[in-house]
C-alpha cells in the first residue's frame, strides 16, 4: 500500500505526494504523458532524442546538471514508447534546486543548433553501442514490426533507423516541446523526507506560474486484431539460433492483463517454471527461455524467448513450445501452481514498496494511465485470479493466429 | 506574482554524515552475526559472506561454478524440488561469487521464513552437486560465453584484466571454454567443503524483524555444522603487461577502449584522495571525460573512469566505447585529460562541486537498511571499522587541489600503461 496526497494545479500539472521520513531523501520525479508511440513514422527515435535535449539548459539554469552536482542529487531519465520519464534524488534541505530546474525546462527549455547536433550524435552511438553492436541487438526492431503493423508501438523507443535520428530539424524539436512538455501533460510525484503541506507550497511556488499553452489529446491508431500467423527468419551475426514468439495481449489496467502476467510466470518465470523445467532440464533443447509480458500501456505483447541448444532441429524446439503452450490450456495449473505465482507476485509487490523510487514510479504511472490509486489495487486484481479465469484467457492468448514468430538464424560461414 | 528564477535557490552542502554500528551477536558455533534493523515492509535480507572468491580457487571457474550449482538439489532434494519450494515463497535466494568473496543472499517475507530457512540450512549441510547439473550449467555458461564474445565491450575488458594482472592471476584470468569444461563435480565439492567455512565467513541479517524472527534465524544458524575441509588463503602475485594492444573485430561499428594502470587498494592513506581525483577525471556525469568526449565532440554515449579496489589489489582504468573513425582520437583526448590532471590544479568551483556530488553519494549509499548492509559488508571484508569508514568520507571535504595534482603526478604514469582498443 501505498499511502498518498493529491492536487492539481490551476495550469493542469498534478501532483501526488508520498511521506516517508526515514530517509534524508526526496524523489522529484517527473513523468511526461509522451512517448515513442506519439512519434511521426519518419521521424522514430524523437522522444528519446528530445529527452537528451532536456539536459542542455534553460533559460534561467544555463547548466542543468551542475546544480544538482552541486546538492548532492543524482538525476537521470529515460524514454519508452509510452512515457518520458526525469527524475533528481535530492537531499531534502535541497528540494527547490530540483524544483526549479524541473520547472525552468518545462516551459523555457533552450535549444540550438549545437546542442541538437551534439546530442544526434550521441543519440546514434547509443544505437550503435546498444543495438547494432552486439548479438540480438535489433530483436526488438524485426519482432514489433512483425507483430504490429498499424500501431506505433511497431518502432522501438531508440528509433527504426540512425538515419531518422540524423534527420531532426530544429524546427521538429520546437513542434514536438510546444505540442507535449506542457503542465496539462505531466505528473509531478514527490515522494520522501517532505509533508505534503510543503510539498504543495513548493510545487505551487516554481510550478505554478508556467502556463499551459496547449492541451494534447492522442489519437492514435489502433492495431488490427491479428488473422493469421506471421513469420519472420533472418541469418544474422549471432553465436546461436534464437526463437521469439509474440502474442497480442491486452494493455495494463485492461480485463486479461493480470492472468496474462501470471501466465507467463507459470510458463517461464523463475527456475522452477514449467518451460524451464521441460525444456531446458529435461528435454535440452534450448540453453536458455523466458516468458514475460511487455507491460504497454495499450495493446501489449506476450513473449515467449528461447536459445537454441547446439544442434538441435529448430522445427521439433518450435514445437515443443507450442506443446507446453497447448498443455497450459489443457492442463492449468492446480490450486498450488497457481498459489505459487500469486505469493510470487505478493512479494514482490511488497519488495518494491522499499524503494522510494518505485514508490514514486508507480504512482506515476498508475497516475498517467488514469489514477494513481490504481496502484494500491494491483495486489487485489492478482489475487482474484482464478484458474477459470486464466485458463479462459490462455486460450484466447495461444492461438496459431494470434502468434508472430521471429528466427534470428546464425550464418553458416 | 511569479517566482524568482534567475536567483538559483540556495544550496546546503551535506555536512552530516553518520551510520551507526551493527550490533554484532556472536553464535555458540563461532560464527558472526550482525544486525541492520530498520524499513516498514515485513521483509529481511539474510547475508552469508563466505571467502570462498576467484581468489581461494585451486582451479579457474571453481568459484563461479560452485555458486551456481549450489542451489541445484540436497541430499534429499532434486534441483527442481529446491527451485520449486523457493518460487512457491516468492523467495529470492542469490548465490554471487566475485573475485574475493562468495555471497549468498536470501530475501524473503517474513512471514514464510521458517521452511525457507530449513531449506537453506539443508542446502549449506549436504548439496548434491549433480553430474547432470553441471553438464547443463556448462552448456549455458559457453552459450552465454559466445554471445559476450560478438561484443568489443567484453573483448577489451577482458583483455585489459589478462594485461593488468597476468592470464593467470585470479582478477586476471579469462573465462574460456576449455576452462568451464574441465571443472569436475569433485572440483565442485572440495571447493565447497574447504572455503564455504561460515566461520572464516559472517552473516548480515537486515530488514524489518522482530525479536521472534531473530529468534528462529539465530536457531537455524547455529546448527550450521561447521567444516572440516582445509581452508586455503593464498597469495598471487600482479604481473602486469604494459603496452598498446590493439586488435580488430570485423564488422564491429564500435571501438572499445579501455587505457590503465595498477593502483593502489582502498586500505592505503591516499585512496579516499585518489578516489576524488577519479571522480573529477571520470566518475560522474558532468566529468572532465563525459564533457569532452560525449557532450564537446559527440563520440560516445558514454566516456568515464574507474578506480577499482580488490581486496588485495588495486587499479585503475578509463573506457569508452566509441564509432571506429574516432577510436584514435578517443585515445588521445583521454591521455590529454590524464595529462590535465598533472599539469592544472582543478579549478576551486569544480572541486567543490565533485565533493559534493560524492558527499550526496555516499548518503545514498547507506540510505534504508539493505543498503547499509552493502556498504557494512564491504566495511567488514576489508576489516574497515565504522568509525573510518565515517571519517574518511568526511576528510573528503579537506582536500586540496594541490594534493590532487601531485596525486595526479604520482599515480598516472602516461608512458606506462595498458592500452587496449578493440
Amino acid at each position: 500500500m501505498i499511502a498518498f496526497n493529491r492536487f492539481t494545479l490551476s495550469n493542469g500539472l498534478r501532483v501526488l505526494v508520498h511521506e516517508d521520513n526515514s530517509t534524508p531523501f526526496v524523489v522529484v520525479n517527473l513523468t511526461y504523458d509522451v512517448g515513442a508511440k506519439d512519434e511521426h513514422p519518419n521521424r522514430t527515435g524523437f522522444a528519446h532524442l528530445f529527452e537528451h535535449l532536456m539536459f542542455g539548459g534553460s533559460q534561467h539554469a544555463p547548466n542543468f546538471d551542475q546544480p544538482l552536482e552541486l546538492a548532492g542529487a543524482t538525476n537521470n531519465a529515460f524514454t519508452n514508447n509510452d512515457i518520458t520519464n526525469y527524475y533528481e534524488v535530492i537531499p531534502r534541505e535541497n528540494i527547490e534546486t530540483a524544483l526549479w530546474l524541473e520547472s525552468d525546462r518545462m516551459q523555457y527549455l533552450t535549444i540550438n543548433d549545437k546542442s541538437l547536433s551534439i546530442q544526434q550524435m550521441v543519440v546514434i552511438e547509443e544505437f550503435k553501442e546498444r543495438y547494432l553492436n552486439k548479438p540480438y541487438g535489433k530483436t526488438w526492431h524485426y519482432l514489433r514490426d512483425l507483430a504490429y503493423t498499424q500501431h506505433p508501438y511497431r518502432w522501438p523507443t531508440i528509433g527504426l533507423t540512425t538515419e531518422h535520428i540524423a534527420e531532426a530539424r530544429l524546427s521538429d524539436v520546437k513542434q514536438f516541446y510546444e505540442r507535449y512538455y506542457q503542465p496539462s501533460n505531466a505528473v509531478l510525484t514527490l515522494a520522501g523526507n517532505i509533508t505534503f503541506e510543503e510539498a504543495k507550497q513548493l510545487a505551487t511556488k516554481w510550478f505554478g506560474d508556467l502556463e499551459n499553452k496547449h492541451t494534447y489529446r492522442r489519437n492514435l491508431v489502433p492495431e488490427p486484431r491479428q488473422t493469421e500467423a506471421r513469420r519472420l527468419e533472418i541469418t544474422d551475426e549471432v553465436p546461436a539460433d534464437s526463437v521469439h514468439i509474440a502474442f497480442h495481449m491486452p494493455g495494463r489496467n485492461k480485463e486479461g492483463y493480470y492472468e496474462c502476467d501470471l501466465i507467463s510466470d507459470v510458463l517461464g518465470s523463475g527456475e522452477s517454471s514449467r518451460l524451464q523445467q521441460s525444456l531446458v532440464k529435461e528435454k535440452k533443447l534450448f540453453s536458455s527461455v523466458d516468458a514475460y509480458i511487455l507491460g504497454s500501456f495499450e495493446n501489449g505483447l506476450f513473449i515467449i524467448n528461447g536459445r537454441l541448444s547446439n544442434g538441435v532441429n529448430k522445427e521439433r524446439a518450435e514445437e515443443e513450445i507450442w506443446n507446453a503452450v497447448n498443455e497450459i490450456k489443457e492442463k492449468p495449473p492446480g490450486a498450488k501452481e497457481l498459489q505459487k505465482v500469486q505469493n510470487k507476485v505478493e512479494a514482490n509487490l511488497t519488495y518494491q514498496l522499499m524503494e522510494p523510487m518505485h514508490k514514486a514510479l508507480n504512482l506515476a504511472f498508475y497516475e498517467i494511465m488514469g489514477d494513481a490509486n490504481d496502484v494500491n489495487h494491483e495486489a487485489k486484481h492478482y489475487q482474484a485470479v482464478t484458474q477459470d479465469s486464466f485458463e479462459h484467457v490462455a486460450a484466447e492468448l495461444f492461438r496459431r493466429e494470434n502468434s508472430n514468430t521471429l528466427w534470428q538464424l546464425k550464418s553458416n560461414k | 506574482m511569479s517566482v524568482n528564477r534567475i536567483t538559483p535557490p540556495p544550496i546546503d552542502p551535506i555536512t552530516d554524515f553518520e551510520l551507526l554500528d551493527a550490533e554484532q551477536v556472536a553464535l555458540n558455533n563461532g560464527i558472526n552475526l550482525h544486525l541492520l534493523p530498520g524499513g516498514d515492509q515485513e521483509v529481511i535480507s539474510l547475508q552469508i559472506i563466505f571467502p570462498a572468491g576467484r581468489w581461494h580457487e585451486d582451479k579457474a571457474l571453481q568459484s563461479l561454478l560452485t555458486s551456481s550449482l549450489l542451489k541445484d538439489g540436497t541430499s534429499t532434494k532434486t534441483s527442481k524440488e529446491v527451485n520449486e519450494l523457493l518460487d512457491f515463497y516468492g523467495a529470492h535466494l542469490k548465490l554471487s561469487s566475485s573475485y574475493d568473496f562468495t555471497n549468498l543472499q536470501l530475501v524473503c517475507l517474513n512471514k514464510h521464513l521458517e521452511p525457507l530457512l530449513l531449506l537453506l540450512s539443508e542446502l549449506l549441510d549436504s548439496p548434491r552437486f549433480d553430474e547432470e547439473e553441471l553438464e547443463i550449467k556448462q552448456t549455458n555458461f559457453i552459450e552465454k560465453l559466445k554471445i559476450n564474445e560478438q561484443k568489443t565491450s567484453y573483448l577489451a575488458q577482458r583483455l585489459f584484466h589478462e594485461k593488468m594482472f597476468g592470464k593467470d592471476h585470479p582478477y586476471g584470468y579469462s573465462s574460456d571454454i576449455r576452462k568451464y569444461k574441465s571443472i569436475t563435480t569433485d572440483d565442485l565439492k572440495e571447493f565447497f567443503q574447504n572455503q564455504y567455512n561460515i566461520k572464516k565467513g559472517f552473516i548480515l541479517l537486515s530488514g524489518n524483524f522482530s525479536g521472534k524472527v531473530l529468534n528462529t534465524i539465530l536457531k537455524t544458524l547455529e546448527q550450521i555444522p561447521s567444516k572440516s575441509g582445509q581452508f586455503s588463503t593464498k597469495t598471487h602475485r600482479r604481473e602486469t603487461e604494459f603496452g598498446k594492444f590493439h586488435s580488430r573485430k570485423e564488422n564491429a561499428q564500435q571501438a572499445s577502449i579501455r587505457i590503465g594502470m595498477p593502483s593502489i587498494s582502498i586500505q592505503h592513506p591516499d585512496f579516499q584522495a585518489l578516489h576524488l581525483l577519479n571522480t573529477v577525471l571520470g566518475g560522474y556525469f558532468g566529468s572532465r571525460l563525459m564533457s569532452n568526449l560525449r557532450e564537446d565532440k559527440g563520440f560516445t554515449y558514454g566516456a568515464y573512469s574507474f578506480l577499482g579496489s580488490f581486496l588485495h589489489q588495486g587499479y585503475f582504468y578509463a573506457g569508452t566505447d566509441v564509432g571506429v573513425a574516432q577510436a584514435d582520437a578517443a585515445v588521445e583526448e583521454i591521455y590529454k585529460e590524464l595529462q590535465r590532471l598533472q599539469t592544472e590544479t582543478i579549478p576551486e568551483d569544480e572541486l567543490q562541486l565533485v565533493k559534493n556530488y560524492l558527499m550526496g553519494k555516499y548518503l545514498a549509499k547507506i540510505d534504508g537498511p539493505f543498503s547499509q548492509a552493502k556498504v557494512f559488508r564491504s566495511l567488514l571484508l576489508r576489516k574497515e571499522s565504522t568509525d573510518q569508514f565515517v571519517k574518511r568520507v568526511k576528510s573528503i571535504s579537506f582536500i586540496s587541489a594541490n594534493r590532487l595534482q601531485q596525486l595526479a603526478q604520482q599515480y598516472f604514469n602516461i608512458d606506462k600503461m595498458v592500452e587496449i582498443v578493440v
